[in-house]
């Protein structure tokens, strides 16, 4: 700590009611004027605002501020719009704490206004005690390597390596099997363009096979990561032709896609019969078919009816579903798909006649008005289902099954439909990526996709910086969709490269000379941030424990572990949670 | 002026876009038709499926926009003619006299204070009021006063209280031609019409509102304070929520006959809010089929169906006033008890779809879709791009889409307009 005079500014927010309904925000800035070394203190309707923003600034000119607490949400929501705050008065960003009286306070105990305000007034005592008393830090900046690896090379995988290539950003482009293009390789025509997939998606491998910035490796998989972002050494392992090779990188898209749900044996009697076919598996049957008499011929028999069901692995529940396992998601795509796969196996057989059993049609896509066109013009019966009453299906005489279905919109009637051929729509479920979540330790959702850092606003970042999601990695989506998502990931690889990466000056300090060399940080280090250096000069050990700083994340597991205590988490050290706590009780 | 990429509109899809652009080393501006970008996000109370306040999340995300050095933001423009220039275009651009110099004005609000005209606030969606002279919103950028000339009396009384002498009541509207070598069109949406189905009543009965009118009721600042109902301030204890209204529905003249992918959602969302304040049991929604696809969204419908809220499988037929301005809803429940009912309820939200953003302005080689949004040159690998190069498409303006599929469509276009920029075709 420097030996200015700490003069700190207590600003409270009301979020446009949000707080100020319950918490008295007038009373918290009040009482915050008379802490220690508090000179200024007030309150706003929006303080992340331009306006609230202002004041702030303002308030630094004026009174000479060089510590700023903000009680309002919570730091994830808005410390670095704070700390740009800051940062444009040369304040040190680390000389800004936030009190969360929102979650803490208002949401939380909304039912009692008096003693909301009064935790937030202890916890605004706290964040000054903490901030009054915080060291001066600095962050670290980083020149990325212009260099990024894309994994996974089926269409998100390419459109991201294609455009960040045009970037002029070096791409190493990996795929687990022998050749490009993913699951576009398996569809016939889509819907509603009518393209060819094969045709678009061997369009793409050509741009991305052309270009001269991008280097393929088929049959890799990455079986290494280390470092930071911007600077990542991966390793990655071809196993045809044998070899291994360690690179350089400053930013990776994962682009693992998705599997298609594989129904255990007997659901709706698949692998119990071969007239159970799932939706992808029949795609490719018909992709060449022809019909030469007006019906579907399955196993040299003519398919009368064919029955789709709908949400097969998808939007399952206890109430309905007996499994261990279940997908509770919609997978987004199979209505569009079973709709477009009936319209065009209508075409070719104009003699098979179609059910469909489904929950909700959710033909959402933009120009996807397939529902309409299938249920106008073709004579497909479409029958609904509910959880509690999930289709039976049993093998029957005159027609391989009997579909038991309660038709939701017949007043509940149950129906019997005898069919020759059922399709199950099944959904998506993500690629097996073990190993990928292991090494990079990216989250994943309760679904099992992977996980963005904000559901609304940063749909393809993850908590790993410089780890970015494209296509249906992180969620079912279109190709359309999973392309924007591929576009959109390029963009923040393209950002990282041009403006360059920052890391937090909030990590571990170890004092070395005064370790004994245990061990037991070097075992507990999540990120594999410490390790031992030989010391003959000190008294205490041979061996001490060093920090590589760039690696470390600040999480202070090894802080709390040290036995002899001398391990520093810089920006909450000891004595500023102890302040802490005095300042509250 | 002279920039790499301009972005046409301000809303969270056109932030974004600037941001990601900007962020990649380029000269930005964005052209925004109202007085504030912010769009339609920053007047949503939460958004779906986590809850969060609305303006909380969008509010930073159009300050680092402002205090991104790479951008400029232009408020109060209409885009009057583009013109290509091969390379680039220029646009011919009229910005409206603001009657306030933005440079003085600190935004205290003492002009809204004194100013004598009352009106209804367009930007509450007509459910409160605002006055001549006023901050569009307390989030607004810039946070600055802007005056209405259609409303002002010109009394003068804001000008005597000002503290800064800002407002300038001789101030003109100003042509500014602006070259690019990018545009980024992130229009977004409009709602559909109130009356699109006259059996509803939605222009003539004042407790049938639409959706976004209802998150201004539902939002903490929302101007009611409460929850409260338009005609009497009634507090609201029964409320049925109409899906597809004006969509999908043959019946009808000015029919939406696309899927507007979000309605669903608001809505149930807007219903699990309810949830928490009113009896479950005295909300009805009513729908055609239950569209919440995206990542997330079933789970965050089943948690609301299971809240006890009343989901019923059908379509509204009529909307009757009642003597006490209550709403009866006469309806037919296909999957729970056949047969045609009715339903009293305080207030009716119609959740309409959405349109394109109206417009004269033509883009030079861009082709629109049968539906008025843009379309794509290649919509299934690269969808972000228009039929124009040099030109791309984002957000709501490409489609019906919700927020996180704009936000990404958004970044998107900006790595389309990164990869142009590079002058690589």
């Amino acid at each position: 700590m420097t030996d200015e005079i700490v003069k700190t500014g207590v600003f409270v927010c009301e979020c446009g009611g949000n707080i100020s309904d319950v918490v008295d925000c007038k009373a918290v800035a009040e009482m915050a004027k008379t802490l220690p070394n508090v000179v200024h203190a007030e309150d706003y309707i929006f303080m992340c605002s331009d306006a609230g923003q202002t004041l702030i600034k303002n308030a630094i000119d004026e009174k000479g501020l060089n510590r700023v607490v903000v009680a309002a949400c919570p730091p994830s929501l808005h410390e670095m719009t704070f700390k740009k705050v800051l940062e444009s008065k040369d304040v040190n960003p680390y000389y800004f704490e936030q009190a969360n009286i929102r979650e803490h306070c208002s949401w939380i105990h909304k039912h009692n206004s008096k003693e909301a305000t009064e935790k937030a007034k202890g916890l605004v005592s706290s964040a000054v005690a903490k901030i009054n008393i915080q060291m001066e830090l600095y962050s670290t900046h980083i020149d990325p390597v212009v260099h990024s690896l894309v994994i996974g090379g089926g269409v998100s995988g390419l459109r991201a390596a294609k455009d960040i290539a045009r970037r002029n950003i070096q791409v190493t482009l990996i795929e687990k099997t022998a050749i490009l293009g993913g699951r576009m390789n398996d569809l016939d025509t889509l819907y509603p363009t009518g393209d060819k997939s094969k045709e678009l998606i061997n369009e793409l491998i050509k741009e991305v096979k052309v270009d001269e910035r991008i280097t393929i490796l088929t049959n890799t998989e990455m079986t290494n990561f280390e470092g930071v972002v911007g600077d990542y050494k991966i390793e990655l392992t071809t196993s045809d032709p044998s070899s291994t090779k360690e690179v350089n990188i400053g930013a990776v898209v994962i682009a693992t896609g998705f599997k298609p749900y594989e129904p255990p044996e007997g659901e709706y009697l698949y692998k119990k019969s071969p007239n159970v076919v799932t939706l992808p598996d029949f795609i490719k049957y018909m992709e060449d078919y022809e019909s030469d008499n007006g019906f579907l011929m399955w196993n040299g028999k003519p398919v009368r009816r064919t029955a789709f069901i709908h949400c097969v692995g998808s939007r399952e529940e206890e109430i309905g579903h007996q499994k261990e396992k279940m997908n509770a998601y919609c997978s987004r795509i199979c209505c569009t798909s079973i709709m477009h796969t009936a319209a065009e196996l209508k075409e070719k057989c104009p003699e098979t006649y179609l059910y469909s059993i489904f929950r909700d049609i959710r033909t959402y896509g933009h120009n996807h008005e397939i529902y309409n066109e299938v249920a106008s013009e073709t004579d497909m019966l479409f029958v609904r289902y509910n959880l509690r009453n999930l289709p039976q299906v049993t093998k029957s005489d005159e027609f391989p099954f009997k579909i038991q279905v309660k038709d939701q919109l017949l007043d509940h009637l149950e129906l019997e439909i005898f069919v020759d051929l059922i399709v199950l729509g099944v959904g998506m479920e993500p690629e097996e990526i073990d190993d990928i979540v292991q090494l990079t330790r990216v989250s994943r959702g309760t679904d099992g996709f992977l996980k963005e850092i904000h559901p609304k606003l940063r749909p393809v970042e993850t908590s790993v910086d410089g780890i970015l999601l494209a296509g249906t990695a992180q969620a079912p989506l279109t190709s359309t969709e999973a392309t924007i998502h591929a576009s959109a990931a390029a963009a923040k690889v393209a950002v990282i490269m041009a403006k360059g990466v920052s890391i937090s000056g909030e990590i571990a300090e170890i004092n070395s000379e005064e370790c004994d060399g245990c061990g037991i940080c070097l075992k507990i280090c999540p990120y594999e941030a410490i390790s031992f250096e030989e010391r003959t000069d000190i008294s205490t050990a041979h061996r001490v424990a060093v920090l590589a700083e760039l690696l470390c994340k600040g999480c202070g597991t090894c802080v709390s572990a040290c036995p002899s205590g001398i391990i520093t988490a810089k920006g909450y050290t000891d004595e500023q949670i102890i302040a802490q706590i005095d300042a509250i009780f | 002026m002279k920039f790499d990429s301009v972005i046409i509109g301000g809303g969270i899809t056109g932030v974004q876009s600037a941001i990601d652009i900007a962020d990649q080393g380029y000269q930005v501006a964005i052209l925004e038709r109202e007085s504030s970008i912010g769009g339609k996000m920053v007047t949503l109370a939460k958004v779906f499926p986590t809850n969060d306040c609305s303006a909380c999340i969008a509010t930073p995300l159009m300050s680092s926009a402002n205090s991104n050095p790479n951008i400029t933001i232009l408020t109060n423009c209409e885009v009057e003619k583009v013109h290509e220039t091969n390379p680039g275009y220029r646009l011919t651009v009229t910005q409206k006299p603001r009657f306030v110099r933005v440079d003085d004005c600190i935004g205290c609000t003492r002009c809204a204070d004194v100013c004598p005209v009352v009106i209804e606030d367009p930007w509450e969606y007509n459910l409160g009021i605002r006055k001549a002279i006023q901050v569009p919103f307390e989030t607004a950028i810039p946070g600055v006063a802007v005056l209405i000339p259609e409303l002002c009396t010109f009394c003068g009384r804001c000008a005597k209280v000002c503290p800064t002498e800002c407002i300038d009541y001789l101030d003109e509207a100003e042509e500014l031609s602006i070259q690019t070598q990018t545009l980024v069109l992130a229009t977004g949406y409009e709602l559909g019409q109130m009356d699109a189905k006259k059996d509803y009543h939605g222009e003539e009965f004042s407790n049938v509102i639409h959706s976004l009118q209802m998150e201004r009721i539902m939002a903490p600042n929302g101007h009611y304070g409460g929850l409260l109902r338009p005609s009497d301030g009634k507090r609201i204890r029964s409320i049925a929520f109409v899906l597809c209204a004006g969509s999908r529905d043959k019946s009808i003249d000015v029919n939406i006959d696309y899927c507007s992918r979000v309605c669903c959602m608001y809505s149930i969302k807007q219903a699990n809010l309810l949830a928490e304040k009113i009896d479950p049991e005295n909300i009805y929604l009513f729908y055609m089929d239950i569209r919440s696809f995206g990542k997330g969204y079933d789970e965050y419908y089943q948690a609301t169906e299971d809240k006890g809220i009343n989901f019923v499988k059908g379509k509204v037929a009529k909307i009757r006033e009642l003597p006490n301005k209550n709403l009866m809803l006469r309806y037919e429940d296909i999957e729970r008890k056949q047969g045609v009912h009715e339903q009293e309820v305080d207030l009716v939200i119609l959740a309409l779809g959405m349109i394109p953003s109206s417009t004269n302005v033509i883009y030079p080689g861009v082709d629109l879709g049968t539906d008025k949004f843009f379309a794509s040159a290649e919509p299934k690998t690269n969808p972000s791009i228009s039929t124009q190069q040099g030109i791309f498409i984002a957000g709501a303006a490409a489609g019906p889409k919700d927020i996180v599929d704009a936000i990404a469509q958004a970044s998107s276009a900006a790595m389309k307009a990164g990869v142009y920029l590079m002058k690589e075709v």
